[in-house]
């Protein structure tokens, strides 16, 4: 698998931890965890694109605003939250979505299925691993 | 050694009443919180009301539910003999109690939202006798701050009171922390703690610390939008600043998706 600049915007730090771990060992290019939406803003202006997970409530604040930007961006994400389909705004309902609980590999899958269908992009040289303010 | 693949039927294992224990808990919490959503829908005060504390309940079921599945996943990592895999386990039961004391707290306070953090207190400290043996010494001052808020606060106190016990060395002594809670200027909560353990090491950071335990203590506290910093003296010493009114912007947006 290509591996591609991901970041995982999940302000539970043990859930984060877990899946964070999951993902690197499916052989997809993590780049941040970050738990908080000003977190995701900051990976926007510092990444040339890749792949993002957002829970949709953070520690400071719902992910909308920080969803824009991406969408304005071209920047593929994803929804990995508690909040069922018909709960997000209509504005992102064509969004990928999984809903919490899952099971740890099953959202690895998920992750490595949309990232895998996307067209050839930026990779993870030099950003993986790159710790973002939480 | 544990061995993957071992030919040992799992309920052989030593391991595996505690397993059975964790289990029900988590099936005692889930029926308790299933019981009080058709409680409410009978003597709710609103259709709205009813909607909207029923989505508040699913969604931290939900979260509650991952936490722990990730939780187990992230101790399975860290065993490799019996002894080990019955301290995780063990672990992993204190902090799933924390979770289900938050959780029955939550069901109950979730119309009026606003709790008093000495009466929402005693049963947690209870419960933390009970499991782990540490001893809270408390004194509030007279507050209530969000129900959630004071969830989140005990899930801080309980990582702490596993420290204590863990890394206190109290020589068989009974390990107590004291805590005192105060206002701390308008609007704001102080939460000073001291066991009675050997203290902190020297060279000891939050910054730095990797453990779990330490991760989730900060990274709760951030998430409130507090502080938390060590403290000097015997035993190891914390103190913790945390805005009594913090946003919850999960319900808020949940709310507002109801409306």
């Amino acid at each position: 698998m290509t591996s591609t600049n991901i970041l995982l915007a999940e302000d539970d730090v043990v859930v984060a931890t877990d899946l964070a771990i999951e993902m690197e060992a499916s052989g997809l290019g993590l780049a941040a965890i970050t738990g908080s939406v000003e977190g995701v803003l900051k990976w926007i202006d510092a990444e040339d694109g890749g792949f993002a997970v957002l829970n949709v409530n953070l520690q400071d604040g719902v992910i909308y605003p920080a969803a824009k930007r991406l969408r304005a961006l071209g920047i593929p994400f994803a929804f990995l939250t508690s909040l069922k389909k018909d709960e997000i705004d209509l504005e992102f309902w064509d969004v990928p979505h999984l809903s919490k609980p899952h099971e740890t590999s099953a959202i690895a899958r998920f992750v490595a299925d949309l990232v895998g269908a996307l067209p050839p992009g930026p990779g993870c040289s030099g950003a993986c691993g790159k710790a973002i303010a939480r | 050694m544990l061995s993957v693949g071992s030919p040992q039927p799992l309920r052989e294992l030593p391991y595996w009443d505690l397993l059975k224990g964790g289990m029900a808990a988590m099936a005692r919490l889930l029926n308790d919180e299933f019981v009080s959503c058709r409680s409410d829908s009978v003597n709710g005060a609103g259709a709205f009301a009813r909607e909207a504390g029923q989505m508040e309940t699913d969604h931290r079921i939900a979260n509650s539910i991952q936490f722990a599945a990730a939780l187990l996943r992230h101790e399975s990592r860290q065993i490799t003999t019996v002894s080990s895999a019955r301290t995780a386990l063990l672990t992993a039961a204190s902090r799933l109690a924390a979770v289900a004391h938050m959780h029955r707290q939550l069901t109950r306070h979730t119309l009026s939202r606003e709790v008093n953090l000495a009466e929402y207190l005693e049963p947690f400290c209870d419960d933390v006798s009970q499991s782990i043996g540490a001893v809270f010494d408390v004194t509030a001052a007279d507050m209530t701050l969000r129900s959630d808020v004071a969830g989140q606060i005990c899930i801080i106190l309980n990582e702490l009171a596993m420290n204590a016990v863990k890394h206190g060395d109290n020589d068989g002594e009974p390990v107590v922390l004291t805590m005192n809670a105060a206002h701390n200027g308008r609007g704001r909560l102080r939460i000073t703690l001291h066991d009675n353990g050997r203290g902190l090491p020297e060279d000891f950071s939050l910054r730095e610390a990797t453990g779990l335990g330490i991760t989730i203590i900060t990274s709760t506290v951030e998430k409130l939008g507090g502080s938390i910093r060590t403290l000097d003296g015997a035993g190891a010493g914390f103190e913790i600043d945390l805005p009594l009114r913090t946003q919850s912007p999960h319900f808020e947006t949940l709310r507002g998706n109801a409306l």
